[in-house]
């Protein structure tokens, strides 16, 4: 849609000023808007009364925020929120921001739930006549849009029927079929089963002491890596063991030569396949492996 | 008098203990059966004997070959003849990781349930854990197996005394084919006509790139697959790898087989038989890169007539050097063509028909799908981080299939199937996600299709370890055209760790915001280790805070959101 058609068919508007705006300037932009939002009605509230005043959800079709003054007005989280909650789904909201601030604050509209934000070309100046050329310059008009569906008030979740949690998921949603029944899908056959959590009991979700493991040597192995280690700690473990082990006297056992099977923990070997007595084998390169 | 052994096994593990039990049964003449627990349709199915061995995976679930078994054994109306299995002796034995926060979940669960329905025990269960410094073998060994056997033994009024050192039938007969129409250099450039399993697809490669920075010890890579395989948001790729032919070709070298690689066989038994090459036997069918079991080196017992290598087997084997042998082997992950390595003149003398009796079958491994059918037309895109660690051993340790990922240039073709995994449901209500590391995966598709209608919000909480170093998200889903508040926790960027469930406290107030008045759903993907308790705990925390409500509140409400489907998510372990 068009500026011109978001004006033309908007029923009401809101828009927000500060005190630092001539309240002479009011009447003449609200002409000025009018001239535009020909079904509109237009109502003005100064962003210090924003949230005392409660205005009801769902009331306004677009919000003109901070455009009357000649400078920018300050927006945070708690004021776009308000203005969110005032804004009819699919409502818009115009605010002027700061080149500098941009990203700042259009993360902030995302965050509060505002979808298609998009900076407004230049024909919309007649909403920001009364700025400040340099506030022009190094800014830009934004519109923002409230997302189309009605986002309620707080559903109770629990529910004593079946049928009702059905209905939390939407009909349009995909159903749970699998070709394969592979996954676990969730239908509403599981309400045959008994609940297996409660077969478990306090002593159940205990895990066991891993220092109580009898080992029946000294080894100690503490700190150890799981099979998949994807974060560097079997990297790590592992070298400290290789450094440690090479650093034990030189093995003159004469086995070197045959696997690790066979060889000593201090074996300057340790580590490679076996070979042939007298020659020292070169690793495979990691490309063919 | 039959001793039925049912396992649940995601990655193989509960099936080699399986495997080994088995043969200690055959060993003392005991008629056995090993099966996996989805051959059990009814609960009628159950015999009187039963060895039950069952793993725990991913976060305190059962393993998929374990679903229906479940949906049987946990029906509500089978509480109501609480004598139901009574005429049921079973012995059970839990493989699960101490580190997880749902232990063992599964076999304590069972035996509950087992308890209850009057089955009785043949004597106490072991929860056999990873970290025991011996393993799950170690721990079996040291606590249950002598029992089991003894008491079993006076229920059926025997005395039974399994070994291992004898060596049993193999389970495959070997025929070799002598095959006229195929000279050795067609059966060569074949490789890609080899058969295809059922269900699965020949998916040619398009591009491999690393999406970490080069100076990052973590290798991520974005792979993309050409294919009209249909999916969604949210499913899986389920792939199949295959071996290095370097690793094959060695262990044809130990086998004395390599003058046989490109020939024929059939290998069969009473219940199947299958044919294919050696190469092809190695490389896509058998996992001998594994990390060998316990029973591996038993078996290596069977056959060994070297002086020097059947002591130091029959050494490792001794229930007090088991520390030795764990020490050897399993600390440093070194893998069955290894061992063999240091076992020559015994890994020459292992028949070929033997080497299903070794070697345990390659497993399909799953991968969230990262991309859109929308927005990727005829595409899969795959987040893979590369498993690839040094131990003591020189060569690195690497993950099976996701070095084979790695290697794959484009154009080669590899195996696949789509499997259904996360339900993201598309409809109108706001999402939240959180997703870790490669957990992004399936919300990295989502977001960019979900921001076709700029009417949906997106909030994502990622994790990674540094901004400019594996933020491999934020290239694709940072733009002006999506709409997404990102919300990213760069761990080792400052001192303290930062971490996605300081995030979602920190910007408590609006994820509060979007569940208690934009009815907003929760999706959560990532490791099974620490994430979903860490972010369930600080999803209470901000129940607490922001909608004032006490522990136990929050732990309800967050159950309630979990039980109508609000709340969601897929772990992996």
């Amino acid at each position: 849609m068009t500026m011109d058609e978001i004006f033309a068919r908007a029923k009401s508007i809101l828009v927000i000023w500060t005190a630092e705006v001539n309240p002479e300037n009011l009447p003449i932009f609200q002409d000025v808007v009018q001239t535009k939002a020909k079904q509109a009605s237009t109502a003005f509230e100064n962003v210090e009364m924003l949230v005392e005043s409660g205005r009801s959800s769902s009331s306004f079709d677009i919000i003109l925020f901070g455009l009357v003054s000649k400078r920018n007005t300050h927006i945070d989280i708690d004021i776009l929120n308000e203005l969110f909650r005032l804004l009819r789904p699919n409502g818009y909201l115009i605010i002027h921001i700061e080149h500098t601030k941009q990203s700042q604050i259009i993360d902030q509209f995302k965050m509060c739930g505002f979808s298609s934000c998009n900076p407004l070309d230049t024909n919309s100046s007649f909403l920001i006549e009364n700025k400040d050329d340099d506030i022009k310059k190094f800014g830009s008009l934004w519109l923002c849009q409230k997302p189309s569906f009605d986002i309620g008030y707080s559903v109770p979740l629990r529910s004593t029927t079946t049928d009702s949690r059905m209905g939390q998921i939407s009909s349009s949603s995909s159903s749970t079929t699998t070709t394969t029944g592979e996954k676990k899908t969730w239908t509403m056959e599981d309400d045959d089963l008994i609940d297996t959590d409660e077969l478990l009991d306090e002593n159940d979700r205990k895990k066991p002491d891993v220092k109580k493991y009898d080992c029946g040597t000294t080894s100690t192995g503490v700190r150890k890596a799981c099979k998949n280690c994807s974060c560097g700690l079997a990297q790590e473990l592992e070298q400290e063991e290789h450094t440690a082990a090479k650093q034990t006297v030189k093995s003159s056992c004469g086995s070197c030569y045959l696997g690790d099977a066979f060889r000593c923990a201090g074996c300057p070997s340790r580590g490679l396949p076996p070979f042939k007595p007298g020659e020292r084998v070169t690793l495979p390169t990691m490309s063919d492996v | 008098m039959l001793l039925e052994i049912l396992f649940g096994s995601q990655t193989g593990t509960a099936e080699d203990v399986s495997e080994r039990f088995s043969c200690m049964a055959r060993s003392t003449d005991v008629e056995c059966r090993v099966r996996s627990l989805d051959s059990i349709r009814s609960i009628e199915d159950l015999g009187t004997y039963i060895l039950f061995i069952v793993s725990t995976t991913g976060d305190g679930e059962e393993p998929e070959n374990m679903r229906q078994f479940w949906r049987i054994i946990m029906k509500k109306s089978l509480s109501l003849i609480p004598s139901i299995l009574s005429h049921i002796h079973y012995g059970l034995i839990g493989l699960g990781d101490s580190t997880y926060p749902k232990f063992n979940f599964v076999a304590k669960k069972l035996s509950k349930r087992l308890e209850q329905l009057g089955a009785q025990a043949i004597c106490d269960k072991v929860l056999a854990d990873e970290q025991h410094p011996h393993g799950i073998d170690g721990c079996i060994d040291q606590t249950f197996t002598k029992i089991f056997w003894k008491t079993f033994g006076d229920l059926i009024g025997r005395e039974l005394q399994p070994r291992m050192d004898q060596r049993l039938p193999s389970k495959y007969q070997i025929q070799w084919i002598d095959d006229y129409e195929k000279d050795s250099s067609s059966s060569q450039i074949s490789i890609n006509n080899s058969k295809i399993p059922p269900g699965y697809t020949s998916v040619p490669l398009i591009s491999n790139t690393r999406v970490t920075s080069l100076d990052h010890w973590q290798d991520v890579r974005l792979l993309e697959f050409d294919t009209n395989l249909p999916y969604k948001c949210g499913d899986v790729a389920v792939i199949l790898p295959q071996c290095s032919l370097t690793s094959v070709h060695l262990l044809a070298n130990l086998l004395n087989i390599e003058n046989k690689l490109h020939k024929n066989f059939i290998a069969s038994n009473e219940i199947s038989s299958l044919s294919m090459t050696v190469l092809e036997l190695f490389r896509d069918y058998l996992h001998i890169t594994r990390i060998p079991s316990r029973s591996f080196f038993e078996k290596l017992m069977w056959f060994s007539n070297d002086e020097r290598e059947r002591e130091r087997l029959v050494e490792f084997l001794q229930p007090e050097n088991i520390d030795d042998l764990y020490t050897y082997c399993h600390r440093p992950r070194r893998t069955s063509v290894e061992v063999l390595q240091d076992f020559p003149h015994t890994a020459s003398c292992i028949p070929f028909n033997y080497v299903f009796d070794f070697f345990s079958l390659i497993r399909p491994r799953s991968f969230s799908i990262a991309s859109s059918p929308k927005i990727h037309q005829n595409r899969v895109q795959l987040l893979v981080a590369i498993v690839r660690y040094k131990t003591i051993i020189a060569l690195y340790r690497e993950g099976l299939c996701s070095n084979y990922l790695c290697r794959l240039q484009p154009n080669e073709h590899i195996l696949m199937r789509i499997s259904s995994s996360f339900n993201l449901i598309n409809d109108n209500q706001p999402a939240i996600m959180i997703g870790p590391g490669t957990g992004v995966a399936p919300f990295r598709g989502w977001i960019l299709e979900r921001s076709l209608n700029d009417q949906l919000l997106n909030m994502l909480f990622f994790g990674c370890r540094y901004r400019t170093k594996d933020a491999y998200i934020e290239n694709d889903l940072l733009k002006d055209t999506i709409n997404l508040i990102y919300i990213p926790a760069y761990s080792r960027d400052q001192e303290e760790k930062i971490y996605v469930q300081h995030k979602i406290i920190e910007y408590g107030h609006l994820v509060w915001e979007w569940i208690k008045h934009k009815q907003a759903r929760i999706y959560l993907a990532g490791n099974a280790k620490q994430v979903p308790e860490q972010v369930s705990d600080a999803l209470k925390d901000v129940f607490i805070k922001y909608g004032h409500m006490t522990n136990e509140q929050a732990d309800v409400y967050l159950r309630e959101m979990e039980r109508t489907q609000q709340f969601q998510r897929e772990t992996w372990s």
